[in-house]
């Protein structure tokens, strides 16, 4: 590489140095070690969708720190795979690989990418202490002596080895190891390399990933056609020699080049028994076994989210905290100060920033939110999730998905709008194209569903099953009509099932901490402009205007108390804030169980709250956003409508 | 024929069990000398014959059956350790997954469970995949029993 070259390497402050990996090697927690901000850090693999930025304080000096989402190779398959591999193209200071010590064959597949691509790293052996209790013994001398790259042992749920791996990120090597290929494959890389741009990366390594099948970047590099045909007639002879792909007999080299490396470095110590934790994984993805255990995890999250939150929590909140102390204390204090009528009526009326906004933001909606979220970060870092793709993977091909779709879908439940983006670690457009389609229109959102569950016992068992039973049948029947339209083609279920572990308590208090926080800040500012809005409406007469225009809709179609026109409006800004006016309308006793029920189906169905319109615009386009707004819509109502008109005709009476 | 397990050819009028046995006669079944693999012989059987007969098929000239070393891991039992000797047929990002987990030929795997979804063993690290992956699988064939 020369010194003059435009692209050459840039060592300067600026650069910063970015960690990589494979998914689900403790990458965000040793980031949350080396600079003391804390990322999400789950035991899923790709998890650290969007990427973290902190600094590494050392001698005064500060150094920027990037986190990468992990990265099974350097050639990506996923977007998020893809934002990775971009930040190593662009030119860091250092790179530091985090390898998990127990699985080092696939760490160092990953590594001897990176000493291919000529940049300077250092290799952290993470989790050793994991590795050596089931009998792994690495000798990091060996290793580094091997690669030619300095080689750190960490445990980053401790901070082991932290200060040692500080310091050699002072002093990355690039490696000295070097693989050959054989003379076909040495001559293929040797006619694409010359056609490689000059780059931080060396054009052999350009080549290699160039011919493994990746054309991302050969666009990323503004590569000519020239190229392009280099390339694809360099893949055509290897395919045409060899009866396979380029990246087959690559790979393969880079295999026994590992073992190679393997067979100096480690030592099996034997470890009597399978342990626990495999056996544990074993029977979540049981065929048999599987079933139980799924049906209790989904009936603890109901009883956590469902019965301790969306039902303890919020009577204890919204009935004793602010419907006996906050509001009527509020409601005094305001009196007394304030003298003009209309202000007043903003503060603590009907639809009062305190009385609504604040209410339902933090009474109802919180509470909810915060036992979701510790749930669900208990389910994230146990490693059970990847093992409910197992799972349910046949449900989902029924919508042609597989799997793998089942993350952004259940984390859906959580959030539509964090599963929105989250469905980025799907292969294909077409995928993250239905998945995002069907969180908005048929996966309710843990505020949404926590509400939707206190409501929905009031409708009985005949009530829960038909709202089941339509959300259900629209997610499949959907799902299916989905995946036959849209183009594209289904990608392959290939999931790593990480090991469980027990989630450390540490992590779970401060990532449902950190979320909370995220989604409170979020919330209440959304609350506070729909409360006003409404408030508005409300004042100048439009709410009864708006009410009389929809009643044909809402009362005449849907069979509901016009009333309710006030909750669907809100319902454009929030689901969660929606059905939260719906809870406080059913808690009236404004609501019969049919029409609850009607009601609840409807809001299910209902559109996507505007962060989560938002995100579709972000992912997506606007084109597209305009699109699955303009079917959840219309077919939310129609649904509702329909089902309104069967009850009636059949004297169907729930509850 | 060629076996359909361990794609060892044989000429399955010459087996010995068929000349020799003195149930030879009467046997419909054929057993592969090298694996021990049973298929029935259907010539040998009343329904097979009529149905072959009866639906004739299309007339296909001597298909190009490809030499692909070993056997589909899907013909191999679950918890046996095998070697995989090739990737049979798959298209490169597919290939770049599997190989970024370590599973390529020269590396010993083990076949966890097959439902609801196959889950193999490579290593430390276990992956969860489909069927029709499976099949493209090509590995040395186990031990016959």
């Amino acid at each position: 590489m020369n010194c003059h070259g435009e692209n050459a390497p840039t060592l300067e402050d600026g650069a910063p140095i970015v960690l990589v990996g494979n998914p689900n090697v403790g990458k965000s927690a040793l980031f949350g070690r080396l600079t003391g901000r804390y990322v999400t850090v789950a035991n899923y693999p790709g998890t650290t969708v969007e990427v973290a930025r902190g600094t590494l304080g050392r001698n005064g000096e500060r150094r920027p720190v990037v986190d990468t989402p992990g990265m099974h190779s350097t050639v990506p398959l996923t977007e998020d795979e893809r934002v990775a591999r971009d930040m190593l193209l662009d030119g860091p200071a250092a790179v530091v690989q985090v390898a998990d010590a127990k699985n080092l064959r696939r760490g160092l597949l990953l590594a001897l990418e990176l000493a291919e691509a000529r940049v300077p790293f250092v290799l952290a052996l993470n989790m050793s202490d994991e590795a050596q209790a089931s009998g792994i013994l690495i000798d990091p001398e060996a290793l580094s002596r091997e690669l030619g790259v300095p080689v750190v042992p960490t445990v980053a749920t401790t901070g082991g080895g932290v200060p040692e791996l500080e310091e050699q990120v002072g002093a990355p090597r690039i490696a000295s190891r070097t693989i050959g290929y054989d003379e076909q494959l040495e001559a293929a890389i040797a006619r694409v390399a010359a056609v490689m741009p000059a780059a931080t990366v060396s054009p052999r390594a350009l080549a290699i990933m160039a011919l493994s099948g990746d054309d991302g970047l050969l666009e990323r590099l503004a590569v000519n056609a020239a190229g392009h045909e280099a390339v694809a007639e360099a893949r055509r002879a290897i395919e045409r020699a060899t009866g396979a792909p380029a990246v087959y007999a690559l790979a393969r080299r880079r295999l026994e080049e590992a073992d190679t490396i393997l067979d100096k470095v480690l030592a099996r110590e034997s470890v009597s028994g399978a342990p626990l934790r495999d056996r544990i994984g074993r029977v979540c993805a049981h065929p048999v076994a599987g079933w139980p255990v799924l049906l209790t995890v989904l009936a603890g999250m109901f009883l956590f989210v469902g019965v301790l939150g969306a039902g303890k929590l919020v009577g204890l909140l919204e009935n004793d905290l602010f419907g006996r102390v906050v509001n009527p204390a509020a409601a005094r204090a305001v009196d007394a100060i304030v003298p003009v009528e209309a202000v007043r009526d903003f503060l603590v009326g009907r639809y009062g920033l305190i009385t609504m906004a604040l209410t339902y933001g933090l009474a109802i909606v919180m509470p909810i939110v915060a036992t979701f979220f510790l749930a669900f970060g208990v389910l994230e870092d146990s490693g059970y999730l990847p093992r409910l793709a197992v799972m349910l993977d046949r449900a989902f091909r029924v919508m042609g998905l597989n799997g793998r779709a089942v993350i952004p879908m259940i984390l859906g439940l959580g959030c539509d709008t964090m599963a929105t983006v989250t469905t980025r670690t799907l292969d294909s457009k077409k995928e993250r194209l239905q998945v995002t389609l069907l969180l908005a229109l048929a996966v309710p959102c843990s505020a949404q569903l926590g509400v939707i569950l206190g409501m929905i016992s009031s409708t009985g068992a005949v009530g829960i099953a038909i709202w089941s039973g339509v959300v259900a049948g629209t997610l499949l029947g959907v799902g299916w009509l989905a995946g036959r339209v849209l183009p594209g083609t289904r990608s392959d279920f290939i999931v790593e099932l990480p090991p469980m572990r027990v989630p450390s308590l540490r992590n779970i208090a401060v990532k449902t901490t950190a979320r909370l926080e995220w989604y409170l800040k979020e919330v209440i500012p959304v609350f506070v402009i729909g409360t006003a809005f409404l408030f508005a409406l409300d004042r100048f007469g439009l709410l009864g205007g708006i009410e009389r225009a929809l009643s044909p809709v809402v009362v005449g179609w849907l069979g509901l108390p016009s009333a309710a026109t006030g909750a669907m409006l809100i319902g454009f800004l929030r689901r969660d804030y929606g059905a939260a006016g719906l809870f406080a309308l059913a808690q009236a006793g404004m609501l019969s169980p049919n029409q609850i029920l009607v009601s609840l189906v409807v809001i299910t169905l209902f559109v996507p709250c505007i962060a989560n319109l938002m995100m579709i615009v972000k992912e997506h386009g606007r084109r597209t956003a305009a699109a699955v707004a303009a079917f959840v819509f219309p077919f939310a109502v129609v649904v509702g409508g329909l089902l309104n008109l069967i009850l009636k005709a059949l004297r169907v009476e729930v509850g | 024929m060629r076996c359909r397990l361990c794609g060892h050819r044989f000429d399955e009028t010459k087996l010995a069990c068929h000349s020799q046995c003195p149930l030879g006669k009467r046997c419909s079944l054929i057993c592969c000398p090298n694996c021990g693999y049973q298929v029935v012989d259907e010539s040998r059987t009343l329904l097979g014959r009529t149905l072959r007969r009866l639906l004739p098929g299309r007339p296909r000239g001597p298909r190009k059956v490809p030499e692909v070393p070993g056997v589909p891991l899907t013909h191999v039992p679950v918890a046996t350790e095998v070697r995989v000797v090739g990737l049979d047929g798959m298209p490169a990002p597919r290939l770049s997954r599997l190989t970024a987990f370590g599973l390529a030929p020269g590396c010993r795997l083990r076949v966890l469970q097959r439902k609801p979804v196959p889950v193999v063993r490579v290593g430390e690290t276990e992956i969860a995949l489909s069927e029709e992956i499976l099949g493209q699988i090509r590995v040395e064939p186990p031990e016959a029993a």
